[in-house]
Parts: structure tokens; C-alpha cells; sequence
């Protein structure tokens, strides 16, 4: 059994249902995220590992022990709010005191924490202010001071960044991250940032309409998506990926997107009417490359420089390719390039799974 | 300053309404202070002599601290059961997922809409039959019940207010419901409760009707229904009227001062982002 475990964990909210069959194994210490568009239930799924919403069905265990009939008060956990949700009334010390407090911890304990959490999360100045009186960015922190506090068994954050402004947002990950190193506690936090999930987590988890669309690392998702929702849902800009259908002419499977056809030699596939293919931007090359490949000719319709990359928008027959290039490369609209995507990294998604065409090649 | 003509017609209305509320209010005090003789002056005159002794025969001649003592027991008693009772309630009404909570909710103001005349009866005879009659805690009990509905209508207001994220982290902080909300939505909504105790508290002390019938007993009566009985078979003491009535103002104005200060407005600021 993992320390962490949701076992078909079903949501409905009169017939609605918003969380179907859930299940997620954690282990000790491990950064989880839950990630999703919004409405796609994490959140949900997250109140629901708090304690704050029964689920319809299933089990949730923290610790190797079943925590369904326990209140959130008795599940050890400690939660971080979008809305920071400090007590107005109450100081930040004594913000931070609270769950020690209505825990009855020793005065001199409950002061040494602090203490230390001040320290980490370097809040001391803050302390005997108000709540209304701190940034956003400050209320945050103490947000989280009042989670460390508790030394909880497992720390809940739904998507405590998304108030703050994009400067903030990135230096507060980074401190989120050190945090998790230092304290090595378990931590499920919800985000819909793929940035944010990308860096935070060790595995993550997508949801999408209530489903799990892929658990894995960061980089299995990325590089392997499960299915066309995830390949499209990860990544910025977005892979290209095209809607079509799968088809077999002169004894080699094509791909036929609209106008457009894209043979691929690599796939032994019969055909198939619901098909998608998809290639990451930065996949994409301008120059002929040594590994088996296929080619696609089109014209640059725009050059957005991003500084780091270029991003070129390529219109293919009927469709749109973005490319993304290093910001060395010069190329102006109306120009014709020829594209050439390396087998290896093609991706291809039969009736909504990805399909492994080769041994050895593109699997996890 | 120069005001708009709209600004003047303004400003005149609401210097009419001001002087018409408070114009009683202004005669009873500069009756209070005259001398008995300018009190009974046909035609009224306007311009009091100073004369204290009406506050002196209020207290000497008329049982004015016993009265002052009878309402603040019944007042202050009915304030605090009518917050015991209405803060949990007016926070499960809010927060629990019922149903029928807008049944309760409308119920509550239809209740509070009942004429006095049509309840007093019934009031009476369950009151005489449980021993009520004639006892403070006779009289608290209806007005408990008067002032339940419109206490719970200010605090539910108020508790809807409140970000649910609060109790969130409250419950996951170790609070039990009742700890909840104790420890962090009563402090919140402390401005509704103060309002709610001020006018909770300004009923009971004023209320004369049910008072007159249930306390008959010339010892438990409040100070409305004893400033009306000073009045003796041949005479009406216009004086110590007016004397005691200004005496049984004071408290109100003294307590609405003192809540105020509890009314911190925007308490709440800072709870979430707004």
C-alpha cells in the first residue's frame, strides 16, 4: 500500500457527476500535482482529500490508515487557500498559532515554531500585523507559515499562486520548491498551470472532465501524452496537432488532415476514421535531418519574436504549423519552407490513445 | 459654501425631519427642568428655569431604580438569550445544506410580522399556566420570541458574507463546528451582532404593551409601564414624566455609543482578496 492512496474515488453533485473513478498512489514525501483546465474537478478532488467534501465513492487512505470518517480536523493535514483564507481578526502571530493552539501544543512550543517558521518563510516583520495590511505575495506566505506550523502529514495546495501577479507567481514557486526539499513532506497541490505543474512536481496528475487523463513525471507527460487531450494540454506553445484519420494507400499508411496528407512510413496501421497526429514546435526542423524523417512544405505566414525563440506560423495547405526556432534564424512572412519532423518524434493518437508503432521507439 | 437649489431642498427636508423626531424628545427634556408651576403655564412656555427637582422625586417619590433595575434584568436578559440562540441559528441557516432553509427563513419574518394584539392573548394563558405571570424571565421569554426573527434575519446577513474558505481553514486547523464558529465567524460578524444586541436590547427596554399585562406586581415592573402608572387618580405628573423619561433614555444612547465602537467596520478586509 503507498502512504498516499485514492482507490475509485467518485463525485457527483446531485446527478452530476464531476469525479469518475480516481485513483492515485503517492509515496512518502512526494510532490503531487493535480492538474487540469478549470472545472475539471481537481479542486474538488482536493476538498475531497481534506476532508472538506465526501466523496459519492471510494477510499481515501493517508499514511496507510483509511481517513474516510475522519473530519479534516483529524487527518493531519494542512491546507493552503487560493484566497490565502487568514483570520482577519486575528495577527499573523497569531494566524500562525491558531491550529497549535486548538491542538492545546505547549505555549513554548507553539512559540518555537514560529519561530521557525518565520525564519524560512522570513515573515518575522510581518508578525504583528493584520492580515489586511500585508501584499498579496505576504499574505501568501503566511498562508503557507500556517500550514508548516502544524508539521502535518500532508500538505494541500489549491492553487495557491493564481492570485498573485506573474513576477511574484515564479519567485514564490522557487521557494515552494526549497520548501518541499527542506521539509520533505508529502504535498498535493492543485494547479491549471502547466508551468507551475511542470516544475513543482514530481509526478503529476491530469485531469480533464472528471477523468484522469495521464499520471507520470513531467517528462513522461510531456514527451510521451497519453492521448490528444494531454499532448494539446501540455506545452507552450501548444504541439501541433492535427484532426484526421488514419488510411492506407500504395501499401503505406497515411494520414489525412483536410487538404492535407502526411504519409507515414514508420506506421504499420491499418485505417482508422478517428485519428489525431501531433508534433512539439521545437520538433520541428528547417534542415533535412539524418534520422528517418518526413517532410512538409509550406509558406510563413507570421514571425513572432520571443526573444529566447521565434516563433514561425506555417500554413501547410489548409492548416497551421508552428515552429519554434532559436531567435538566430531570420525569416520573413510569405517566405516557403520545407519542415522536416523526425520520425521519433511524431506523435500518433488512434481512437483517443497514443499509439506505439514501433519496438523500442516512443514508448514509457 | 453655496448649495444647488436641489442641495437646499435637501438639506431643508432633512433638517424638518430631524427637528420633527427629535422635537418630543426636546420638549421632555426642558419640561424635566422646569419648576412645576411654569410646567402647568397656560399657554406653554418655552423656556425652562433650571429646576432639578423632578429628578429628585423620581427617585424619592417613585421607585425609579427599582424600575431601572426591573428593565436592565429584563432587557439585558433578553438580549443575550435572543444572541445565544440566534447566532447558531442564523449560522446552521446559512451554512448547513437543508432543506426548506428558505421556508425557515421566510417563516421567521412572517412571525415576526404578527400584531402584538393577536399573540398577547395566547401569551397570557400559556404563561399563567406555566406560572409565568408576574416573573422576569415571563416577560423575557415573548420577547425573546419577538426579537428572535429580526436577530437572525442582521446575523444571517451578515454570515453570509463571510468567505466559507475561512471555515475551511478553520476545520482543517482543528476547529470543530462550534469552535468554528465561535472563534472565527462570530469575531467576523462582530457588526452584526452588536446591531442585532443594540436593537434586541432597545425593543425589550422600550416595550410597554406586553410589560403592562404580564407584570402586574407594582415591584417587577419595567420602566415603561412605571413611568406610565406615575400618574395618580387626580393628577398626571408631567414633571416626573418627563424627568424619568430622559432618565430612561440615557442608557439606550450610552449603549448605542459604546456598541459603535465595537461596529469596526471592514473587519473583514484583508480575509481574501478583494
Amino acid at each position: 500500500m503507498s502512504w498516499l492512496e485514492l482507490t475509485g474515488i467518485e463525485k457527483s453533485f446531485k446527478d452530476i457527476a464531476v469525479l469518475k473513478d480516481i485513483s492515485l498512489q503517492a509515496s512518502e514525501g512526494e510532490f503531487v500535482v493535480l492538474l487540469g483546465p478549470s472545472g475539471c474537478g481537481k479542486s474538488t478532488l482536493l476538498r475531497i482529500i481534506a476532508g472538506l467534501e465526501p466523496q459519492t465513492q471510494g477510499t481515501v487512505s493517508i499514511g496507510g490508515r483509511v481517513v474516510d470518517h475522519l473530519s479534516p480536523r483529524d487527518r493531519d493535514i494542512a491546507m493552503v487557500f487560493q484566497q490565502y483564507a487568514l483570520y482577519p481578526h486575528l495577527t499573523v502571530r497569531e494566524n500562525l498559532a491558531f491550529g497549535l493552539t486548538m491542538r492545546k501544543e505547549a505555549p513554548s512550543v507553539i512559540k518555537k515554531r514560529i519561530q521557525e517558521a518565520a525564519d524560512l518563510l522570513e515573515i518575522h516583520d510581518l508578525l504583528d500585523r493584520r492580515p489586511k495590511e500585508l501584499s498579496g505575495g505576504q499574505r501568501q506566505r503566511v498562508a503557507m507559515g500556517r500550514a508548516i506550523v502544524r508539521k502535518p502529514k500532508l500538505f494541500l495546495f489549491d492553487e495557491p499562486l493564481s492570485n498573485l501577479d506573474a513576477r511574484l507567481r515564479t519567485s514564490l514557486r522557487v521557494e515552494l520548491k526549497k520548501l518541499h526539499q527542506r521539509l520533505k513532506t508529502t504535498m498535493i497541490y492543485v494547479t491549471h498551470d502547466q508551468v507551475e505543474a511542470m516544475t513543482l512536481g514530481e509526478k503529476i496528475m491530469i485531469l480533464h472532465e472528471g477523468k484522469v487523463q495521464q499520471i507520470g513525471t513531467a517528462r513522461q507527460i510531456y514527451d510521451l501524452p497519453e492521448n490528444p487531450f494531454v499532448a494539446g494540454f501540455m506545452g507552450n506553445p501548444p504541439m501541433n496537432l492535427f484532426q484526421g484519420s488514419l488510411g492506407v494507400s500504395n501499401g503505406l499508411t497515411q494520414f489525412y488532415s483536410g487538404d492535407m496528407v502526411i504519409p507515414l512510413p514508420c506506421v504499420t496501421m491499418a485505417s482508422d476514421a478517428n485519428a489525431y497526429l501531433g508534433v512539439r514546435p521545437e520538433d520541428i526542423l528547417l534542415k533535412p535531418s539524418p534520422a528517418p524523417a518526413i517532410t512538409l512544405s509550406g509558406t510563413i505566414e507570421v514571425v513572432e519574436n520571443l526573444g529566447a525563440d521565434v516563433l514561425l506560423y506555417v500554413t501547410v495547405v489548409d492548416q497551421r504549423v508552428i515552429v519554434r526556432m532559436p531567435p538566430t534564424i531570420s525569416k520573413t512572412p510569405g517566405e516557403a519552407v520545407a519542415m522536416h519532423i523526425p520520425e521519433s518524434c511524431l506523435h500518433v493518437f488512434v481512437n483517443e490513445h497514443r499509439l506505439k508503432w514501433k519496438s523500442g521507439m516512443n514508448e514509457g | 459654501m453655496r448649495y444647488t437649489s436641489k442641495q437646499a431642498w435637501l438639506l431643508g427636508g432633512i433638517l424638518l425631519s430631524v427637528m420633527g423626531s427629535l422635537f418630543p424628545f426636546f420638549w421632555f427634556v426642558i419640561t424635566s427642568i422646569k419648576s412645576q408651576v411654569r410646567v402647568e403655564a397656560i399657554p406653554p412656555t418655552w423656556f425652562p428655569d433650571w429646576n432639578f427637582s423632578f429628578y429628585q422625586t423620581v427617585f424619592t417619590d417613585h421607585h425609579f431604580l427599582r424600575y431601572i433595575g426591573n428593565s436592565l434584568m429584563v432587557a439585558g436578559s433578553t438580549t443575550v438569550v435572543a444572541l445565544i440562540l440566534g447566532v447558531p441559528a442564523a449560522y446552521a441557516l446559512v451554512r448547513v445544506r437543508m432543506a426548506g432553509k428558505v421556508w425557515i427563513l421566510g417563516g421567521l419574518l412572517t412571525v415576526s410580522m404578527f400584531p402584538q394584539i393577536v399573540i398577547v392573548g395566547p401569551v397570557w394563558q400559556m404563561l399563567s399556566t406555566m406560572g409565568g405571570l408576574n416573573t422576569h424571565w415571563g416577560l423575557v421569554l415573548p420577547y425573546v420570541g419577538l426579537t428572535l426573527p429580526l436577530a437572525i434575519w442582521i446575523l444571517a446577513t451578515f454570515f453570509k458574507e463571510l468567505p466559507t474558505e475561512l471555515e475551511e481553514a478553520a476545520r482543517v486547523d482543528g476547529c470543530t463546528t462550534v469552535q468554528t464558529m465561535l472563534k472565527v465567524m462570530a469575531p467576523l460578524a462582530a457588526p452584526g451582532i452588536f446591531t442585532a444586541a443594540i436593537l434586541t436590547f432597545i425593543y425589550a427596554w422600550n416595550e410597554f404593551f406586553l410589560a403592562l399585562l404580564l407584570l402586574t406586581d407594582p415591584v417587577k415592573q419595567t420602566l415603561p409601564v412605571g413611568i406610565a402608572l406615575f400618574q395618580g387618580e387626580f393628577t398626571m405628573p408631567w414633571g416626573e414624566i418627563a424627568a424619568a423619561s430622559v432618565l430612561a433614555t440615557l442608557p439606550l444612547v450610552v449603549i448605542v455609543l459604546v456598541f459603535q465602537k465595537g461596529i469596526v467596520s471592514g473587519l473583514s478586509a484583508g480575509a481574501v482578496k478583494s
